[in-house]
């Protein structure tokens, strides 16, 4: 990450001054106002969600959810300590039911729950990361509604290819996670 | 349908917290109290990532990454016209939904191009700014190994969108 960083930023910014070097500080203070922006968007949903997680966990639900997904979660994830497979169950079930807002906070928690402060990243963060990034969502809405507005015949036939084309992503992704992280060898417990 | 997932979602957990007899008020404001900490922790490393891909993208080094990947594009069978989009997808979230929205309106939403696009959207992520959220939990360090693991099986979405959408 912090090669690609350094490369990303020494090479754009060679590129202005050879090109434009009036710009960069506008360009540079646009972006990170601009990201600031989005911040106070993601504050608010963060809020709203890990307070609804908070009373998922307080109630129970969380290791009910964990316990019914403790196949999959052992399967994938190998031996994780119990707060982490709550967290992970409910990045999940998030995911799948297509709250992106409401799965994030849950998958940042399971991150921290799952690291050891070892220094190096283990099979389950790197199975948790991989799987995050392979959109697992079963009804894709946003694309959908983008589809209707600009007066598709019809807007869902997207749907069937886009499953699809996650299930195989999500597979490749826990073949080669399993494969590049061989054995784990911590237990948490 | 998506509409009532939420609402409908929060009853439920409500109602069973309250038969749980959990303190639900409380619950929630310890929650929200961690969730203004998790914003904080993640702020600089969204500015970080957010910072370079702007600057990538205004100085003109997308572009001619963009024109020097073409010729691979096109081999693979991926639409020159979504190369772009394609190259930018891991890197931003909002600016990939609004090159989608272009490509829609130029192309007509039903076109092969923009169902090509519409899939390589829904079944992909933004890995750049996932994995700077995720590992910024984390002191790990070697995580080129994941993040290109990752692009890699993104890349191979692509392929597999582009394929899929010539039959179906």
């Amino acid at each position: 990450m912090n090669i690609l960083w350094i490369l990303m930023m020494i090479v754009s910014l060679g590129f202005f001054v050879f090109g434009d070097p009036a710009s960069v500080v506008e360009v540079m203070n646009t972006s990170v106002s601009d990201t600031i922006e989005l911040c106070l968007t993601l504050c608010a949903i963060y809020i709203l969600w890990m307070g609804l997680l908070q009373i998922v966990e307080d109630s129970g639900l969380s290791n009910k959810l964990a316990v019914c997904l403790a196949p999959v979660i052992r399967l994938l994830f190998g031996n994780v300590s119990k707060e982490a497979s709550q967290y992970i169950a409910m990045n999940l079930s998030a995911n799948i039911l297509g709250l992106g807002n409401a799965s994030t906070p849950a998958g940042l928690r399971a991150m921290k729950a799952l690291d050891n402060g070892s220094g190096t990243l283990s099979m389950p963060m790197a199975m948790l990361f991989a799987l995050n990034c392979c959109s697992l969502q079963l009804l894709p809405t946003t694309i959908i509604s983008l589809r209707s507005q600009h007066g598709s015949v019809n807007s869902s036939d997207v749907i069937f290819p886009i499953i699809i084309v996650s299930i195989i992503c999500c597979g490749l992704c826990i073949c080669l996670v399993k494969l590049f992280y061989k054995k784990a060898g911590h237990n948490y417990e | 349908m998506s509409n009532y997932i939420i609402p409908v979602l929060i009853i439920v957990l409500l109602v069973y917290a309250v038969y749980k007899k959990t303190n639900c008020y409380q619950s929630f404001t310890k929650g929200a109290k961690e969730g203004l900490k998790l914003v904080y922790d993640i702020l600089p490393y969204i500015v970080a990532i957010l910072l370079a891909v702007a600057l990538m993208r205004s100085s003109g080094l997308s572009d001619v990454c963009i024109k020097a990947v073409m010729p691979v594009f096109q081999f693979l069978g991926v639409p020159t016209e979504l190369c772009e989009f394609v190259m930018l997808r891991p890197f931003t979230g909002s600016g990939s939904l609004g090159l989608l929205d272009d490509i829609i309106n130029s192309f007509g939403a039903d076109s092969y191009i923009s169902r090509c696009a519409c899939v390589i959207m829904g079944s992909s992520e933004t890995v750049f700014f996932v994995s700077a959220l995720y590992f910024s939990q984390t002191k790990a360090k070697n995580l080129g190994k994941a993040i290109s693991l990752v692009l890699l099986v993104s890349f191979v979405g692509v392929l597999l969108s582009c394929l899929l959408c010539r039959f179906l």
